[in-house]
């Protein structure tokens, strides 16, 4: 099922942080972009790069966990591994 | 309430090397989980396994049956098992155990070597304006350590009126930066100053910066790059990289000094946004101090499983959810691990973090 475009935004309400608030964790994270980019990210005014999600869903993933949730918020396809699976890099 | 599985173990396959990545204690209780994965590592017919025990806090006589075990099994299909990252706890007692004499204990990586000081100075959470600098600094010590062409790497910043070196990965580089304040030109006043990005392949053939030339290439320098640090197009200082040998710095060293640039800017624009009184809040001397951590495991994640940047970070989020341990906790474990290995002395030289150096322009 597609992901509404502005999924991100929905999951930073239901986490109850503020925009301030998720920035701070995602550049704690190591993102790159202003808070004023991030907002327009999780509204999906603008595209992220799928390492840009992941940090934004990390985020927000961690804020789940202290909630005592379970990652609800979907990482990029390349990152959806089960623990102890195997990776393999392309030749 | 979600509870966190007390063990997790990843394989991932590079190189035709099958890398296990254990997170957690190795007991009675999850020893066949580790068996497990080692046969799971041995079956993709990779040509060796290496075990990771950044993560591993404990194991006892049943994991070390395991390693054993393994270890023999795999060496007679024709591959080898090795360890990497034990903590001085974990080899001691592979010592004690002579399990040394079936398992090869690898050494750390060049990468590893090299941010030493940075690890054991990020053990401790330095505060305010000190972690702008620490931050800053790693960038420069990771930048010298992934771009292959560079010989030193250096930022300058406009710092109380005057461009001063706030971080340098060597003292030769740090005199290289000084060379162009007190003669008023160079690449890297013109790319802090101008906002675009300066170079020169071959020094020996330059023209544009006659009193400085000279002076570099005495210091055994031959080639340069200093590229803007950008904030919306305004420039905020510059990132420089130097070389002792003629067109060393190929579009790939470019390719980095932009995106090492990108990361000084973006901590640089953040913290501006959130001083007060003349230093950093809390909050984002918080938010650095795990930027910093996180950047410091992701560079020993590159080195040891030669993985790009968003491979890297990728897995240590992996690590984090599978575990749900934060980020952060996952970082500073691999970091101090890290860190407790080795001792100072092989820090490279040149100045301590957060070091300011003044030069009258």
């Amino acid at each position: 099922m597609m992901s509404p475009p502005d999924a991100l935004e929905l999951a930073r309400q239901e986490a109850g942080l503020t925009q301030h608030e998720l920035w701070l964790r995602y550049f704690a994270l190591g993102g790159m972009t202003s808070a004023l980019e991030l907002e327009a990210l999780c509204h999906g005014a603008l595209v992220p790069t799928e390492l840009d999600h992941d940090r934004i869903a990390h985020a927000l993933n961690e804020r789940f966990t202290e909630l005592g949730r379970n990652h609800p918020v979907a990482y990029s396809p390349d990152t959806d591994v089960a623990p102890s699976s195997i990776e393999r890099d392309h030749p | 309430m979600t509870r966190a599985p007390e063990f997790v173990g990843i394989v991932r396959v590079s190189h035709g090397i099958a890398v296990v990545t254990l997170v957690g204690e190795i007991d009675l209780q999850t020893a066949p989980q580790v068996r497990a994965l080692l046969l799971e590592a041995a079956a993709t017919g990779a040509r060796a396994v290496v075990v990771d025990l950044a993560l591993v806090s404990f194991c006892d006589a049943g994991g070390l049956g395991q390693f054993v075990a393994s270890a023999n099994m795999l060496r007679e299909a024709g591959s080898e098992l090795s360890v990497r990252a034990a903590s001085e706890a974990l080899r001691k007692v592979f010592e004690i155990t002579g399990l040394t004499d079936v398992l090869h204990l690898e050494p750390d990586t060049r990468v590893e070597d090299l941010l030493r000081g940075d690890l054991a100075a990020a053990a401790t959470v330095p505060l305010t304006r000190v972690v702008l600098d620490a931050a800053l600094k790693l960038v420069v010590v990771m930048a010298a350590s992934v771009m292959k062409g560079a010989d030193g790497v250096s930022i300058t910043l406009p710092r109380e009126g005057q461009l001063r070196t706030v971080a340098a990965s060597n003292d030769v580089v740090l005199q290289m930066d000084h060379d162009q304040y007190s003669t008023g030109q160079g690449p890297c006043l013109d790319a802090a100053t101008h906002g675009e990005g300066y170079s020169s392949a071959s020094l020996k053939s330059e023209r544009r910066w006659p009193q400085f030339v000279p002076r570099a290439r005495a210091r055994g320098i031959e080639s340069i790059m200093s590229t803007p640090l950008l904030a919306s197009d305004r420039p905020l200082g510059a990132l420089n990289v130097y070389s002792r040998a003629a067109d060393a710095l190929a579009s790939h060293e470019h390719a980095w000094a932009i995106q090492f640039a990108q990361e000084a800017a973006t901590v640089l624009t953040a913290a501006d946004d959130h001083v007060s009184a003349g230093s950093l809040n809390t909050e984002i001397s918080d938010a650095l101090y795990s930027r910093e951590t996180i950047a410091l495991a992701q560079g020993l994640i590159m080195a040891r499983q030669q993985l790009e940047p968003g491979a890297a970070h990728r897995f240590l989020v992996d690590i984090s959810r599978h575990t749900g341990r934060p980020l952060l906790g996952i970082c500073q474990a691999l970091v101090m691990s890290a860190s407790q290995r080795g001792g100072t002395d092989t820090v490279p030289t040149g100045p301590g973090l957060g070091a300011t150096h003044d030069v009258a322009t």
